[in-house]
């Protein structure tokens, strides 16, 4: 009963979980956030 | 139905920490931003789920669901419903619940807030935190599952240990297990940033955060256990150097620790693998502490059922501890630093100085702690009382309350002669109080070095308050202005804040310990008995019903008060009786009445404690918290920013 309730859930929290991977590319470049602190990288040359 | 809800929540929580946990770990190595997203959800689920099952269990408590093993246990049809709510982490497994709760609930919170960190950090965080959380999981899955069924519903419940029947129930040990599991976020942060092969200032200051939120948390729920202890216990005192109570000292102490030394890394670019391994240290001493409360291996007051869970917490505490070390090892060739270190007498050398000192204590009382262990699996078992912790660690803490003085008064890099032109003020008060105790006839040295330290500490934060104050009197420009000055530099001035709280409470333990005075009577109705000047009449026994226990009064009137120790009897549990102190508190001194026994001649036994300064325990308590609240909470800039400014701005290149 409770494999499935967990299976249950799982589907539920599925999409939710797994949006980044649905979303267009271009909907995840818009929300690519700045990041702070690290070394900006150097071109190759 | 309830239990294979929550079972069900509890298993797809573990499902998905474990998926976080792996795929994090893959897409922090790969830096797959999209992945790292997919992880970071996924331990937002298990969150999710952790909640569910946390809602499913309150329910069941509060419906009285006996089906399920843990109602019965822990309450009863008689227990007053704010505490069969409590009873959620009243128990061995409500409480494990309780501590993956807060793990998910401000895990998510420090992850939401760590996407600014880099994709690398960000995802070995959220792998680390997911890790964590999945031992929770399966423990609460395989081990102690808070929603077995019971094969018959019995009618009524075992109910609730009367010492835990006390409102303290509903605030203190969730506060105190909260700042345990708080402990979790840090530590994965940092041992994150090592797997990374960061040691910047980011890093730091988004740890600081989170580290500041669980000693915050801690110190609030340690304040709550000495209250609790005090008010509950009925031995007239509040610290017991019990294990439960050691083990959650030492998080504490480390952690302290860090918060000042981490200022020396965002200042100077120093101590990287000092505040790697003081954040580490803190977690590692999470779990052992959780292994040594849960598992019964050291005799304590705290009574968790022994249960299966020890050696599990054993095994984890061993992953962790070489996890740990390995990771150190491997990372503490690239955290050198190229700043010059400052000279002894500075800033930086105060809080290396401090830390050292802090660090001595955390030994001392994990030495005390682990003893009986130690010398169990020797032959012969010994435990340490509370003399050992005082003589050992009290000159520790004496040297630490002389740094909280001289400390703010130093300069970060050089100390010249004016050090001693600031050191006037703290060291003038220390004077005048130390010969004020003096002519009061006061010999006990360590209350002749305590209190004059804790007076100058005092003074110090009184001459940055002061100075604040000719700042702003010199530069005024309106209220607006001064607001904006103080609010800029919040964190300093809540830190003197904190350090001031520090102070009241010293003093409230001082005062407590070295004049506290204690006398055993017999009275009979109409008898009086004096103890350091506050005389008490005996009135008279009585009997009282209540909803879940009969009380055996015996009142006393001092002034116009009337105080009521009891005995509490709880026919419904056995029989069990507990003491109920009656407590008349002052800013000078408690008095603190205990019913020992009932004579057959209508006579009552009493013990009369007079405990000078309590009540400063828990004002200095208020105050820190206040202080840390303050300092910060609300900073418009992200604290990361601030770190990386400063240190670029301090550390040549």
């Amino acid at each position: 009963m409770a494999l499935i309730v967990a299976t249950l859930l799982l589907f539920t929290a599925g999409p939710f979980v797994l949006w980044p991977l649905i979303r267009t590319p271009e909907e995840t470049q818009e929300t690519q956030p700045p990041t702070v602190g690290e070394r900006p990288s150097v071109a190759k040359r | 139905m309830t239990p294979y809800l929550g079972s069900g929540a509890l298993l797809a929580g573990l499902v998905m920490a474990g998926f976080s946990a792996l795929l994090s770990f893959w897409a922090g190595w790969r830096e797959n931003s999209v992945m790292v997203q997919v992880g970071r959800r996924a331990f937002y689920g298990s969150a999710a789920m952790i909640v569910l099952a946390s809602v499913l269990l309150e329910f069941a408590l509060l419906s009285h669901d006996f089906s399920l093993a843990y109602v019965v246990e822990h309450t009863d049809l008689s227990t007053p419903m704010p505490l069969v709510a409590s009873a959620f982490y009243g128990g061995q497994e409500g409480s494990l619940l309780y501590w993956a709760l807060v793990l998910g609930l401000l895990g998510s919170a420090s992850l939401f807030a760590s996407s600014a960190l880099g994709l690398r950090l960000a995802g070995y965080a959220a792998g680390l935190m997911a890790s964590i959380m999945s031992f929770l999981l399966v423990v609460l899955v395989i081990v102690a599952s808070p929603f077995d069924i019971l094969a018959v519903t019995p009618p009524d419940g075992l109910g609730l240990n009367p010492v835990l029947r006390d409102a303290g129930m509903l605030i203190h040990p969730p506060v105190v297990l909260a700042g345990f599991a708080s402990f979790a976020i840090p530590f994965c942060f940092a041992a994150a940033a090592l797997m990374a092969g960061r040691s910047d200032a980011a890093w730091i200051a988004h740890t600081r955060r989170f580290a500041l939120m669980a000693w915050a948390l801690q110190s609030t729920g340690l304040v709550l256990g000495m209250w609790w202890a005090y008010h509950v216990l009925g031995w007239g005192g509040y610290w017991g150097w019990d294990p439960v109570e050691n083990v959650a000292l030492m998080p504490w102490l480390a952690t302290t620790a860090y918060l000042h030394s981490s200022q020396v890394q965002a200042r100077r670019g120093r101590l990287r693998a000092w505040n790697f391994g003081l954040v580490i240290l803190a977690f590692l001493l999470v779990v052992f502490g959780t292994f040594i409360v849960r598992s019964g291996v050291v005799p304590s007051v705290h009574t968790f059922a022994v249960s299966a869970i020890g050696p599990w917490f054993f095994g984890f505490l061993a992953v962790c501890l070489v996890f740990s070390i390995a990771l150190l090892a491997f990372r503490v060739g690239g955290l050198g630093s190229n700043a010059k270190p400052a000279p002894a007498v500075s800033r930086e050398g105060a809080f290396v100085l401090q830390n050292l000192l802090l660090v001595g204590v955390v030994v001392i009382v994990f030495w005390g702690t682990v003893l009986p262990l130690v010398s169990g699996m020797l032959g012969q078992e010994r435990v340490v009382g509370a003399s050992y912790y005082e003589r050992a660690a009290g000159p520790l803490f004496v040297a630490i309350l002389a740094l909280m003085a001289a400390g703010p008064l130093l300069p970060w890099r050089h100390a010249g002669s004016p050090l001693l032109l600031a050191l006037r003020w703290p060291a003038g008060a220390a004077a005048v109080v130390l010969a004020a105790l003096l002519i009061a006839g006061v010999r006990s040295v360590p209350a002749l070095l305590a209190i004059p330290l804790a007076a100058a500490a005092a003074t110090t934060c009184l001459v940055e308050y002061w100075r604040l104050g000719l700042k702003l009197h010199r530069s005024w420009r309106g209220w607006s202005q001064a607001v904006v000055l103080v609010v800029r530099r919040r964190r300093r001035y809540g830190a003197y804040l904190a350090h001031l709280g520090m102070v009241v409470l010293v003093v409230g333990v001082a005062g407590s310990h070295f004049w506290q005075q204690e006398k055993d009577v017999s009275l009979m109705p109409g008898q009086q008995v004096t103890v350091a000047g506050y005389t008490l009449t005996y009135t008279g026994a009585e009997q009282r019903q209540l909803a879940d226990h009969s009380e055996l009064v015996g009142a006393m009137r001092l002034g116009d008060q009337t105080l009521e120790p009891a005995r509490a009897t709880y026919a419904g549990l056995g029989g069990q009786s507990l003491t109920h102190a009656a407590i008349s508190s002052s800013p000078i001194a408690d008095v603190y009445v205990v019913l020992t026994g009932m004579g057959g001649d209508g006579s009552a036994s009493f013990q009369v404690f007079v405990n000078p300064l309590v009540s400063w325990i828990w004002a200095g308590g208020a105050i820190i918290i206040l202080g840390v609240v303050l300092g910060n909470v609300g900073e418009r800039r992200l604290a990361s920013e601030l770190a990386v400014a400063r240190v670029r701005s301090a550390v040549p290149a």
